[in-house]
């Protein structure tokens, strides 16, 4: 029984903690603040379930809302296509029409543009602070890679608001 | 400054800019206490994957029962009572025959990859729980049934079937039959995924199980995962007799010593809770499959309790 209100005290004081920090990057990511709310719950939920097992639980927590975030855009496009299929709109996977108005919607727009891997890069690096060896270590790939998303990344973004007429973000 | 030719620039509009967007974003204030109801809720699931034993399961069964009913929103989250609260369903027949396709599909999966039947005996005390489960990790078709005995006989029994996903839910239904109370409940819940097709990778390598492929099997034994201790029989076959550890818990596996393919599971939980289960591998016939899936009849006199009670 220690044992079981340990784990519980454990994953309060981690929920309290991060669950914030978690659903916030969901939402970065994913760019829909009820399901970021969802996945933030299903990542607490599955934290919860491993405690015992967890090295670093952060660092898991941020995995899995990452996969989370690809499961979702998969779905998404999946469904978009067999809704076309039928005849019917699709409905756009992310939304933040309003920020299209201001440069620095611009900008945002062009991240949300990004391909997954290269958004959950940008938001884990600039979003969440994490250095490229954390970022390397959430998203299981190698620093290397996490340097070479990233400036392909910037490098399409720079593209995308080139043909914005955006030069300066202090109008924003 | 234009900052279409500064990195620096960029970075920092980008870090300034995801700030505000985030800014109010925040976690709602029962998301942690909502995520653990789930935990339990999926301790089923779970049970499957790192070898819990049936009490566990019994106790998700109990929240399942329990909790039907209720009626939670979308939008946090979890799950969803059925009936007059059932969730936001497709309405048009576009919708419908997607679905259909989707399940048929899974179906077709599920034909062509029987799954595995397991029947677990908790032996560490009184109650004793017996459970035989029915699992097929590729379509996640599950079904499960368990038994307490005590001292004085059989005390409860749960039932638990869950449905293929569907898109984000599951639809689990759950029968318990109190015999030491004469009472029986019947609930059913959808629980929220995103349920993955396959268990996610652990932090740490974990020793084979009974749900492991023989190539999982082979490769646990190569990398010293896991260590062969002996050989044994079962039921005429010569088996290897492996062992791993996952912290605390002692595994033995035992596996066909030709294929090895895994015919038996015994595991030694010694933390604070002490855990003793021996877990039998059976071929998933039609046979074994029933007994995973077909509940007792109520016994004549029994009154239904209500799942909220």
């Amino acid at each position: 029984l220690r044992r079981l209100r340990s784990r519980r005290a454990g994953f309060e004081e981690f929920a309290a903690a991060h669950g914030d920090s978690l659903v916030k990057l969901a939402f970065a990511v994913g760019g829909d603040r009820h399901r970021a709310e969802d996945v933030g719950q299903e990542v607490l939920a599955r934290v919860y379930q491993r405690w015992w097992g967890l090295d670093d639980p952060l660092a898991y927590a941020r995995r899995i809302v990452i996969n989370a975030t690809y499961d979702d855009r998969r779905r998404v496009i999946r469904e978009d296509r067999a809704m076309q299929e039928l005849g019917r709109q699709a409905v756009p996977a992310l939304q933040h029409p309003q920020e299209r108005l201001t440069d620095r919607g611009a900008l945002m727009a062009a991240l949300d543009d990004l391909p997954p891997r290269q958004r959950a890069v940008i938001v884990l690096r600039y979003g969440s602070g994490l250095s490229e060896a954390q970022t390397a270590a959430t998203l299981e790939i190698s620093i290397g890679t996490v340097k070479s998303q990233t400036a392909r990344a910037l490098a399409r973004m720079r593209e995308a608001l080139a043909s914005e007429p955006v030069t300066n973000l202090e109008t924003a | 400054m234009n900052y279409l030719d500064d990195n620096d620039d960029l970075i920092d509009a980008l870090s300034a800019g995801i700030a505000e967007r985030m800014a109010d974003i925040h976690a709602p204030e029962d998301m942690a206490s909502e995520a653990r109801e789930i935990a339990r809720r999926r301790t089923t699931t779970r049970a499957l994957g790192v070898g819990l034993p049936a009490l566990a399961v019994v106790g998700a069964v109990g929240a399942l029962v329990v909790t039907s009913g209720s009626s939670r929103t979308a939008a946090t989250g979890a799950v969803h009572g059925v009936g007059p609260h059932a969730p936001a369903l497709p309405s048009t027949a576009q919708d419908v025959a997607y679905v259909v396709r989707r399940v048929r599909a899974r179906l077709a999966v599920a034909a062509s990859s029987r799954g595995v039947v397991l029947s677990t005996l908790n032996k560490t005390s009184y109650p004793v729980y017996r459970s035989v489960t029915y699992f097929n990790p590729r379509t996640q078709i599950f079904y499960q049934t368990d038994t307490a005995h005590t001292r004085r006989g059989r005390e409860l029994y749960a039932n638990v079937d869950a449905d293929i996903p569907v898109g984000n839910h599951m639809h689990f239904r759950g029968l318990t039959i109190n015999y030491s109370d004469h009472t029986w409940a019947q609930g059913e819940s959808v629980a929220s995924g995103p349920f993955q097709q396959h268990p996610a990778p652990a932090t740490r390598p974990l020793p084979p199980d009974a749900l492991s492929p023989p190539s999982a099997i082979e490769k646990a034994l190569s990398s010293h995962l896991a260590t062969q201790v002996g050989t044994t029989k079962i039921d005429g076959i010569p088996v290897l007799v492996l062992t791993g550890r996952a912290g605390q818990d002692h595994i033995t596996l035992y596996v066909d010593a030709q294929t090895y393919q895994p015919l038996r599971e015994t595991d030694d939980a010694r933390g604070k809770f002490h855990l003793d289960t021996v877990t039998n591998v059976l071929p998933a016939t039609a046979a074994n499959i029933a007994r995973a899936k077909t509940a007792p009849k109520i016994p004549p006199g029994y009154t239904r309790r209500s799942p909220t009670s």
